[in-house]
């Protein structure tokens, strides 16, 4: 039934379009919008396009953390190179110097302008202020 | 002793579950069929008692501080409140196992026993459902062993639990979730059981209907509970971040919602049992690549557990086998499967089919998001991350699409092409309403964004075209309404949110007073106070804001733990129906001022709202009377 | 075409597996550095004894074990490193933010079954090792760095991480 065909291309043609499409958005974010991830020494030594946004991961170096009015300055380091960070805002309750922490934001200047800060939580993590009641023991 | 025994429990239960997998093996090659239903169904009955009870006891070691079993030490102590020593179980990755075997266990006796003796499917699901749970327990002992004693003589108090995990929503969250991916064990183990019986006359939907939709509501409220702990504790504001763990567990909970549509049209018409029976395993399937993903260390997230390469494998092997084993089936039965019913374009049964293509491509684009990482690590060992700018791209155009297949298909019929007619009607007034609510939002706010305003755009579409049909005294089917109204009220919502929220960092000492801007017209930081509570140290500031004329009292609190020295901040939230005043509390600088995050978050709570729509309207569905 | 579909679901998934089973195999836990080939740091530290640790001898191959009084998941894997000592692998602690009278106390009831600890009550020497918590070891092979493990040591991680790299330096010298 030539009805019936013609239904059926029209199907077809309609799926194809649209998977035609969705691909290449799926395609075109992912190329586009996916954030890159370096260590200090790793971004330090590759050529970021100004304006990209990355992600930073490293240690909150001891000491280097200061603090003006509601901007943050510190270190971020993988005891190989480090890199200075600026953030405007609360960091999370985890953010602290000796801590492992994944900053998002632009590398500008020789300067890292954080957006978004990350403290990671793993089960296993154990801070070292944990005492154990000598009185009990 | 307790410890010992609820160990010797938990191992006569899979040697139960085994000798039920023998024995039938064993039947099956000796062709024995008498009797073999009804010793099958006594074992493994009795060997989900054994869990049961094994883990009733393990609450037992919990809560009587048995510091002697090396979990119980490291993730609780006799400080904590009962309530907390219990939940403390399920914090980490053995005791959350043991939980998850609990539900699966739990789900499977109860559907098991519905299930008339005669019923020609019960002995092959209870197999199936005897090697899942097995496989599980397995794990469980073998790699992951809850039951490990400190020797020689234990320790005499425990590690604490994280004090962000002390917390009523965070300790309930991961129950909820489980049932939800426990749920769909059944439908995962009937249909596969459905597929191996191979007669095709037979009708399964309606067995597995309601205890799906159970299952999809615990679901939906285990993510919701998540979200909103997120929202409330992390002091971030934000509710949902496309997190490989958040993901994980939005793809099942996608193919859980296009199943419970595609069972409907399976049921009431006759088409697409192929889509139905594959989703259906599909859901199960997703729950295990999630449980993989989270607990192997393969993903590294914010909230993933410890990395052990040993536990990804075995698991990755389970979950693989098991999957492998339905899908063959189903590929395998697939010719004799196919139903003779042509889907007539527009109507009914097709806007579900392209509903349960749409849901598969959402799946799709998400577990693409989840492994491309993955995927561009091991070519160029180039480490990427995908987040919330890919997500929002993909899913804009794809909750568009959904809002109009929701909008077409409540009017749409069974095995019959809408009228040209219907279409228009159906389609103009929502969509002018639509049009117009986003010129009116646009001249409101000033803002544009165009992500942001397909969201607001589909929300409308949906809330409208019910609100029309509505006023012009249409059928409507109650449940469905309301659930679908639900998920038009959290397009809307999100979207709005994302437009309007917006954040201010303060600095002040204790005693000044700032205006931050028209609507919030005076911030005063009165005050700071240090007092103890039961396991922590408090700091308390005392804020006044003057708000849109009203005057809010708003308590941000930072909180040292005594036994981890850890800090966390409470961050202080006022709800009022269109907005969230969320205040937390930073450091204190050398010049003793404080710093302070305030955040004005837009329509969280119709957020909360819309999911409680969903469940409600789940709800009405499985407890509606059928019309006699 | 239903026959390539048939095949597509079943080969699918197959793929799928084999693509996760190879990554979980390669994933190396790389967190913020690479430490493999590095000096270990110097420093200038006690021993539990309250002796200056002197030129502290590095050559061979050396295990240093990175645990505290009040870590618990460091008496997990003390038996597994009594164990070890059994089997004449040398052993060095490093005694990370603890009290010398609580660390003293704990060698004296659990056992102790390193040749010595160095005292690290302010985490210096940890730091520059790149210590996150307690416990973690380190395999030092003639004073380099080759080998990191967190969290405990079992005989696992043991047979599947430090060993081969042990089987390798002494193939070497």
């Amino acid at each position: 039934m030539l009805q019936v065909r013609k239904n059926r291309l029209w199907k077809l043609v309609t799926i194809l379009f649209l998977s035609a499409g969705g691909i290449s958005l799926i395609l075109f974010s992912l190329n586009s919008k996916l954030d890159l991830f370096y260590t200090p020494s790793e971004m330090l030594q590759a050529d970021i396009k100004s304006g990209y946004r990355i992600k930073l991961g490293g240690m909150v170096k001891n000491g280097s953390v200061k603090r003006d009015g509601t901007i943050i300055r510190f270190l971020v380091t993988d005891f190989i190179k480090e890199v200075p960070v600026i953030f405007e805002g609360v960091p999370p309750d985890l953010f602290k110097e000796d801590s492992g922490v994944v900053i998002l934001g632009h590398f500008l200047n020789g300067t890292f302008e954080a957006e978004e800060i990350f403290a990671k939580h793993d089960e296993n993590y154990m801070p070292p202020e944990l005492t154990i009641d000598e009185a009990k023991l | 002793m307790i410890g010992e025994i609820s160990h010797f429990l938990s191992l006569s239960a899979a040697l139960l579950l085994s000798l039920v997998l023998i024995f039938n093996l064993f039947f099956f090659f000796n062709k024995i069929h008498q009797n073999q239903l009804t010793l099958s169904t006594r074992l493994f009955n009795q060997a989900c008692w054994l869990v049961f009870i094994s883990f009733g006891m393990y609450v037992y070691l919990a809560i009587s501080d048995d510091f002697s079993i090396a979990y119980i030490a490291s993730h609780s102590n006799s400080q904590l409140p009962a309530f907390y020593k219990v939940t403390s179980i399920w914090s980490a990755h053995e005791g959350s196992m043991f939980l998850w075997i609990v539900f699966l266990t739990a789900w499977s006796i109860l559907f098991i026993n519905s299930l008339d003796k005669k019923h020609p499917l019960k002995k092959l699901t209870l197999l199936m459902l005897s090697l899942i749970i097995l496989g599980f327990l397995l794990f469980l002992l073998l790699t992951s062993n809850p039951f490990e004693r400190i020797l020689p003589f234990g320790v005499l108090e425990g590690a604490d639990i994280n004090p962000v995990l002390q917390d009523p929503a965070l300790a309930i969250h991961p129950p909820m979730l489980y049932l939800g991916y426990a749920g769909f064990v059944i439908s995962f183990s009937f249909i596969t059981a459905y597929l191996l019986n191979g007669n095709f006359e037979l009708q399964w939907e309606q067995d597995i209907k309601n205890w799906s939709f159970m299952a999809w509501i615990f679901l939906t409220i285990g993510i919701t509970l998540g979200s909103w702990w997120a929202y409330y504790e992390l002091g971030w504001g934000g509710y949902w971040f496309w997190d490989p763990v958040e993901n994980v567990a939005l793809m099942p909970w996608l193919a859980a919602t296009a199943f419970i549509h595609s069972l409907f049209a399976s049921s009431k018409s006759n088409v697409l049992k192929t889509w139905t029976m594959f989703l259906g395993i599909l859901i199960f399937a997703l729950s295990l690549f999630g449980a993989f993903i989270v607990r192997s260390g393969i993903i590294d997230s914010v909230h993933s557990f410890a990395n052990d390469p040993e536990r990804g494998l075995y698991l990755l092997s389970f979950s693989g086998l098991i999957t492998l084993l339905a899908l063959t089936i189903f590929a395998y039965r697939l010719p004799l499967l196919n139903s003779s019913k042509l889907v007539v374009t527009g109507s009914k049964e097709s806007f579900l089919s392209m509903n349960n293509i749409l849901m598969v491509t959402s799946i799709f684009s998400i577990f693409l998001g989840v492994t491309y990482p993955l995927i561009i690590e091991s070519i160029s060992g180039e480490k990427v991350s995908i987040g919330p700018p890919y997500y929002n791209t993909i899913f804009a155009p794809l909750i568009l699409i959904a809002a109009i297949f929701i909008m077409l298909s409540v009017d749409a019929l069974w095995q019959r092409s809408m009228t040209l007619k219907t279409l228009f009607i159906t389609m103009v007034a929502p969509t002018m309403a639509s049009l117009l609510s986003i010129y009116l939002i646009w001249q409101a706010t000033n803002i544009f964004s165009i992500l942001a305003y397909i969201g607001i755009f589909s929300g409308s579409l949906i809330l409208f075209s019910y609100l029309f049909r509505t006023i012009n005294k249409k059928f409507i089917n109650k449940g469905s309404a309301i659930a679908h109204v639900g998920l038009g009220l959290l397009f809307f919502a999100v979207s709005m949110n994302s437009i309007l929220s917006y954040e201010k960092n303060l600095n002040l000492a204790p005693g000044q007073s700032i205006s931050v801007n028209e609507s919030v017209q005076n911030f005063s930081f009165k005050d700071i106070r240090v007092f103890k509570a039961s396991n922590h140290d408090v700091i308390s500031a005392q804020v006044l804001l003057l708000q849109d004329g009203k005057e809010i009292s708003l308590n941000p609190q930072k909180r040292k733990y005594a036994t981890r020295g850890q800090i966390t901040s409470e961050s202080a939230i006022h709800a009022s129906v269109l907005k969230d005043t969320y205040l937390t509390i930073g450091d204190q600088l050398e010049n003793g001022s404080w710093t302070f995050s305030l955040k004005i978050n837009y329509f969280i709570k119709w957020i909360w709202f819309s999911a409680a729509l969903m469940v409600f309207g789940i709800l009405l569905t499985i407890f509606k009377k059928k019309p006699s | 075409m239903n026959q390539s579909l048939r095949l597509l679901i079943v080969i699918l998934p197959i793929l799928i597996l084999v693509f996760f089973a190879k990554v979980l195999l390669l994933d190396e836990d790389i967190k913020f550095s690479n430490f493999e080939s590095k000096n270990f740091p110097a420093f200038e530290l006690n021993d539990l004894n309250g002796d200056p640790v002197k030129a502290l001898s590095l050559d061979g191959i050396k295990l240093v074990n990175v645990w505290a009084s009040w870590c618990i998941t460091c008496l997990v894997e003390h038996p597994f490193l009594t164990k070890l000592g059994e089997k004449n692998i040398q052993i060095i602690g490093l005694n990370y933010k603890d009290s010398d009278f609580k660390a003293n106390a704990w060698l004296e009831k659990y056992g102790n079954p390193y040749l010595f600890s160095i005292y690290d009550p302010r985490g210096d020497l940890a730091f520059d090792l790149g210590v996150t918590g307690a416990p973690e070891s380190y395999l030092i092979v003639n004073n380099q760095i080759v080998g990191h493990i967190q969290g405990e040591m079992n005989q696992t991680k043991w047979e599947t991480i430090f060993l081969p790299l042990i089987t390798k330096a002494k193939q070497g010298s």
